[in-house]
């Protein structure tokens, strides 16, 4: 039953927050952190469990499998769930205090609960055309926080955000149209099942290509990705924070969920064009982001780059690499997270988003400067923090199966992530405010604490990520071998 | 928009399309229908209205009137996927009661027609919300 709690929950919170509309803004703010907590507490039991009894299963309606729809919870969806769930619950803590364009309003709660439970459903779905209206859910609610507080640019990111994804899931429901008249089912172990029945006697081309065209559009990889960067800088930037963490993680899951189901072993075309993907996505998002000086644009641009390494993950297929690309989605979810936090404090102390007209914040608050120092330095993978585990794996792996060019790639754009990372650094953080911004009596304004104090929630999860790394490889690890061992899934939902 | 014919043709229609979406959100459990296209059609109606008596005192009172649909009929939608899990093995499992009438005798009645009145009462009210908001001229400053 603790399936569904994921879904639940924050539907009980919408139902709540919207309902407070009334009430005083303490009491708002209260049940706002209160259904963050719950929802975080509900992950970490399906976690626990999950880690106990491998996998957990339901069936909605009490209909069997493959004929009902089925909720089934394993160790990626279980990680996955506390993960997005722990960075909405500090994204949340940090838009209480940003006291700008209006966020502390029931409706934007409410919002951040529908887009929590869409997430949570995309997580637990065990059933393709679940997966899709959970997608929708999730779309709905940041179509609106995405366009929230009606700026003129925001119009703009809005539009092109708005198109992409619509035009996606069209290609999304096309394939999984396509999918249901080849095969004959819908629910992902039955689907498993069948295509290994039919041992690549099925021609699935044409419905994996329109999904996998759904799915990119979503994670924003190659050549797919330019609406990204478009649109994550215009909105409030709590909204930005979250979306970067979460949103395209949630379609990298689903591709790796999808793939590893119909993903035969042995299949040379699907591994070369995944570790296609993921290099063109990788380099191309590094490349463009090199030339930003939009703190928010050239964050989003590494958003890009670093799918590229989740998806190499899904190409090379080894236990070794999806292991490393579970515990990349990890550091990077958190990492990414408080980098977007962090410039919105800089932002708060400066008054700018534009690196060039920033400056002098180490000097003027050491403290955060060391926020961002630890975050950019993970984000990179210098070791010994979270994303080195996560590229170490990756790359060991690519050379186990022989990918050299590929491993090449990602350790070139882990060269250039430096770089712009460094390129933060400098502008923001080492050099003096720059002259003809000091003339208009210049002054540095203040960061609320408790903006900080979510920030360094974030930089004590990426350092225990290095200090736990054995146990969460561990975790990781138990991940990818469910992912890999589908006879196992398949038994256990369909009981044969 | 003033005119007297489709003043005078609104009021039957809200009425019309009130009464059928009602018949088509019963007929929805074995016949085409159910919540969400009823649902579709009551808010239409009431947009209708809306459109041809068009002051902005209606406009807000409309708003205003709408705004709990969509907060009873999520609780109603919650209520009968978690009467499923209290009375039944899952969530959202179909429970069947046998309601006897006085004199008209027995209905037999489920959870699956409660999430479609919830189903039902939030459409209306969001729809009616989206439409009427849509009408205002909305500023991106």
């Amino acid at each position: 039953m603790i399936v569904f709690a994921p879904i639940i929950i924050p539907l009980i919170f919408i139902i709540l927050s919207l309902s407070l509309g009334k009430a005083s803004g303490a009491v708002q703010r209260i049940v706002f952190m209160a259904g963050n907590v719950t929802t975080i507490g509900v992950a970490v039991t399906i976690l626990r469990r999950v880690l106990n009894e491998g996998y957990l299963v339901a069936q909605a309606g009490a209909w069997e499998a493959p004929y009902g729809i089925t909720m089934v919870a394993d160790t990626f969806s279980g990680i996955m769930l506390t993960l997005t769930s722990l960075t909405v619950g500090v994204v949340s803590l940090y838009s209480m205090a940003w006291r700008e364009d209006k966020l502390n309003k029931p409706v934007f709660f409410a919002l951040i609960f529908g887009l929590q439970m869409g997430m949570n459903g995309a997580f637990i779905a065990g059933d393709l055309f679940n997966l899709y209206v959970w997608f929708e859910v999730m779309l709905i609610s940041s179509f609106v926080l995405i366009s929230y507080g009606s700026k003129k640019i925001q119009l703009k990111g809005t539009l092109k955000y708005v198109t992409m994804n619509l035009v996606s899931s069209f290609f999304f429901v096309a394939g999984i149209a396509v999918l249901y008249s080849a095969v004959g089912t819908l629910n992902m172990a039955d689907l498993a099942y069948r295509v290994r029945e039919a041992n690549g006697e099925l021609n699935l081309f044409a419905p994996s290509a329109l999904i996998l065209m759904g799915f990119a559009v979503k994670s924003a990889i190659f050549p797919f990705f330019f609406w990204l960067p478009d649109s994550y800088h215009t909105p409030p930037l709590p909204v930005t924070a979250l979306f970067s963490g979460t949103l395209t993680k949630v379609g990298v899951y689903s591709m790796i969920r999808f793939y590893s189901l119909i993903h035969l072993p042995g299949d040379v075309f699907y591994t070369q064009l995944f570790l296609f993907i993921a290099s063109t996505t990788m380099i191309s998002g590094v490349l463009m982001a090199t030339s930003q000086f939009e703190v928010r644009r050239l964050l989003s641009f590494h958003i890009v780059s670093q799918i590229g390494y989740m998806i190499m993950g899904l190409g090379l297929f080894t236990r070794l690499a999806l292991t490393g690309a579970i515990f990349y989605i990890i550091g990077h979810c958190i990492v990414k997270t408080n980098l977007f936090l962090l410039s919105g404090i800089g932002y708060k102390i400066t008054g700018t988003f534009n690196l060039k007209q920033s400056g002098g914040l180490m000097k003027h608050k050491p403290f955060i400067a060391i926020l961002f120092f630890i975050s950019a330095l993970a984000l990179v993978g210098i070791p010994p923090l979270s994303g080195f585990f996560g590229k170490f794996m990756l790359i060991k792996g690519g050379v186990e199966s022989h990918e050299f060019i590929h491993v090449a790639s990602a350790l070139g754009v882990s060269f250039l992530t430096l770089f712009s990372m460094l390129k933060i650094w400098n502008e923001a953080y080492a050099k003096d405010i720059p002259e003809d911004s000091q003339t208009q009596d210049f002054q540095f304004g203040k960061a609320p604490k408790q903006l900080v104090i979510s920030s360094v929630i974030l930089v004590v999860v990426t350092l225990s990520l290095t200090f736990g790394s054995k146990f969460i490889i561990d975790i990781c690890d138990t991940a990818a071998n469910q992912l890999l061992d589908i006879d196992g899934y398949i038994r256990v939902i369909l009981n044969r | 928009m003033n005119t007297t014919l489709l003043q005078l043709a609104a009021r039957a229609i809200r009425i019309m399309m009130l009464v059928i979406s009602v018949f088509v959100l019963l007929r929805g459990h074995n016949q085409p229908g159910g919540g969400f296209i009823g649902g579709l059609l009551a808010g239409g109606g009431i947009v209708i209205y809306v459109i041809a008596f068009h002051t902005h005192q209606l406009l807000s009172k409309t708003l205003r009137a709408m705004a709990p649909l969509r907060v009873i009929g999520l609780v109603l939608a919650l209520g009968s996927g978690v009467l499923g899990m209290v009375l039944g093995k899952s969530f959202l499992h179909a429970q069947w009661f046998n309601l006897n009438i006085p004199l008209l005798g027995t209905l037999h009645m489920g959870t699956p027609l409660l999430f479609d009145i919830g189903v039902y009462l939030a459409v209306t009210g969001v729809m009616v919300m989206v439409i009427l908001l849509l009408m205002e001229d909305r500023k991106w400053n």
